[in-house]
């Protein structure tokens, strides 16, 4: 009996990641043929990989790096909120909510104004930025224990400050220079290769490190000091988690701007398949986020055609409707 | 005679910001014995108990374990030497209670790596085995009830195979049958296998039932009295530590307190 209940569980597990893998390949096609543009399959598989052709080249050079720069976002903001609410004890921890992507999107907006030259550090600015967002959270709402409801009030002052910084930054400029008007707005348009190879080495080097996460999140969902009495110095894991967390926050987010509440949305539908065992959760989420943030940038540059909205705009109308279902639903503790 | 003592307190200090908590605290627990702290609300019980499982250190004194200084172990060597119940646990719901249990096997892993597999497992079951929670094994945590639950949270401590166990409160919450459970398991722990008990309790008759040594904490978190529940408890006694009158009565050679 309970054996078969847990094959269930085993095959219903294995069944949301096909979908969600499935998904994501379907999607990746539909995007790369949404636009003025249009390929069948055959002529993308040639033009890539048989002979030149003018229409998939231009496809390859505009839009599959978007493509995959939202797939890489996502999955990293993702695995960037299952770590939060994991080492935070909070289900409404999130990059965004937390502030430190608007701390890691201002250090990327004020290195791009003031050194345009390290283009390519971008994403260490902001990992940078980052850190000191987190730290900011972290000390101010620190009385010798984190309450869930201060760290969220907390990150919403800093998220506030921080963003209203890189407006300022932006307003300064006059909203004409590039690199920071693209990561205020969010906007990914213009994204080329080179980003890719930017974002993908943080994102890699973050999902790796990610994955060494897994088995210190799932004991945090024991109270700290039952963690201590076997002999874990929790206060040390809590640290390496988040620093994880935030390098990838960083580095996405000097790629794509400050984006809220991917990172808390995917975590939630994450735990409904696959539960809270981590080594599962945070592989599922870096490829549901990935899906997500691929389909809010799909849906952004289709709906009001040749009009786009961002991503990130997108992610933030769904994920705030999401937010205050969540706010009603949970009495602020993790898990049950 | 005197027994070998496992704890030892000497002039232990500690203080919440400018509230002083504990006072000049000098105090030993006996070695292979049930020692259960009894005290007001806000005595300083829990912080004592804390102190004693590293999750706080003491302003001033020191505390030992066996001869050794608490400061100078380390949390892993603390964890193989002395396993811990605290009070309201959780656990996120969907773990099964035998993936929980084998987390008391985490004081034997090195970078994640567990030293000996079959170990492991052999202490796992048990740790189930004798909780009386080998039948729930497959079983959700969310699935359980109270007293399953406390009986589950105490098999983790086992796994970790200690010779000390502490447990603070190991009874609150529970109906009275959940209760003598847990209490009669926590006998049957220093009875069969010699572990030594340290607990924290609220019901005094079940104090004097169950212990072999009363350590009686006044509400400004001094030493009222140590040992043998028969010379410790006693209206007197029991005036300084709650700071009311209770009766006591001889019932079949034992004390009784009238709780009422």
């Amino acid at each position: 009996m309970s054996q078969l209940k847990k094959g269930r569980m085993k095959g219903r597990v294995f069944a949301a990641f096909l979908m969600v893998i499935a998904a994501l390949i379907l999607l990746f096609f539909v995007s790369v043929n949404l636009g003025s543009i249009k390929l069948s399959f055959l002529q993308l598989f040639r033009g890539l990989f048989v002979e030149y052709d003018q229409a998939v080249a231009s496809v390859y050079d505009l839009r599959i790096p978007r493509i995959l720069i939202s797939m890489m976002a996502g999955a990293g903001l993702a695995c960037a909120g299952v770590m939060f609410q994991a080492v935070l004890k909070n289900p409404l921890a999130d990059p965004g909510i937390l502030g430190i992507s608007s701390g890691a999107g201002f250090a990327a907006v004020a290195a791009a104004a003031l050194f345009p030259q390290f283009y390519l550090a971008a994403p260490v600015f902001s990992f940078l930025g980052g850190l000191l967002a987190f730290g900011m959270v972290y000390s101010l709402a620190w009385r010798g224990t984190l309450s869930p409801l201060r760290i969220i009030l907390m990150g919403v002052a800093i998220q506030s400050l921080f963003t209203g910084l890189s407006s300022g930054v932006n307003s300064m400029s006059g909203g004409n220079l590039l690199g920071v008007a693209s990561i205020v707005e969010g906007n990914i348009t213009m994204k080329t290769w080179s980003d890719v190879k930017i974002l993908c080495v943080f994102v890699m080097l973050g999902l790796v490190l990610t994955m060494f996460c897994a088995r210190w999140c799932n004991l945090m969902g024991l109270e700290d000091k039952t963690i201590r009495g076997l002999g874990i110095h929790v206060d040390r894991v809590r640290l390496l988690v988040s620093l994880t967390a935030v390098f990838l926050v960083g580095g996405c987010t000097a790629i794509v701007g400050a984006v809220s509440f991917l990172g808390l949305l995917v975590p939630h539908i994450g735990r409904i398949f696959v539960g809270s065992e981590h080594k599962l959760l945070l592989p599922f989420s870096a490829l549901l986020g990935a899906f997500l943030f691929l389909l809010a940038d799909t849906l952004g540059r289709t709906i009001a055609y040749p009009y786009e909205i961002s991503a990130g705009i997108i992610l933030s109308v769904a994920g705030g409707i999401v937010f205050v279902i969540l706010l009603r639903k949970s009495g602020g503790i993790y898990g049950k | 005679m005197e027994n070998k003592t496992c704890f030892t307190l000497k002039n232990v200090m500690f203080s919440y910001g400018e509230k002083p908590v504990l006072q000049n605290l000098s105090l030993k627990i006996s070695q292979g014995k049930i020692t259960t702290l009894l005290g007001s609300n806000g005595c300083g019980k829990s912080t004592l108990f804390q102190l004693l499982t590293k999750n706080l250190e003491p302003e001033r004194g020191e505390i030992f374990l066996g001869n050794k200084p608490l400061k100078e172990m380390d949390l892993k060597e603390f964890s193989r030497k002395a396993a811990v119940v605290h009070q309201n646990n959780t656990a996120p719901g969907d773990i099964t209670v035998e993936q929980l249990v084998s987390y008391g096997r985490i004081p034997y892993t090195k970078m994640g790596r567990s030293v000996s597999k079959e170990k492991d497992i052999q202490m796992i079951e048990r740790a189930m085995k004798i909780t009386g929670t080998l039948a729930l094994r497959k079983k959700q945590i969310h699935a359980l009830s109270g007293g399953q639950r406390q009986r589950v949270w105490i098999a983790m401590a086992i796994a970790q195979g200690t010779k000390i166990l502490l447990l603070d409160e190991p009874t609150t919450y529970l109906d009275v049958r959940y209760q003598l459970q847990i209490l009669k398991l926590v006998q049957m722990l220093n009875q069969k296998l010699g572990i030594t008990i340290l607990m924290v309790l609220h019901d005094i008759n079940q104090a004097i039932y169950y212990s072999d040594e009363i350590v009686a904490l006044s509400p400004e978190g001094t030493l009222i009295a140590r040992g043998d529940p028969k010379k410790v408890i006693s209206s007197e006694t029991l005036q300084e530590v709650y700071g009311i009158h209770l009766s006591t009565m001889e019932y079949e050679g034992r004390r009784m307190v009238m709780t009422v």
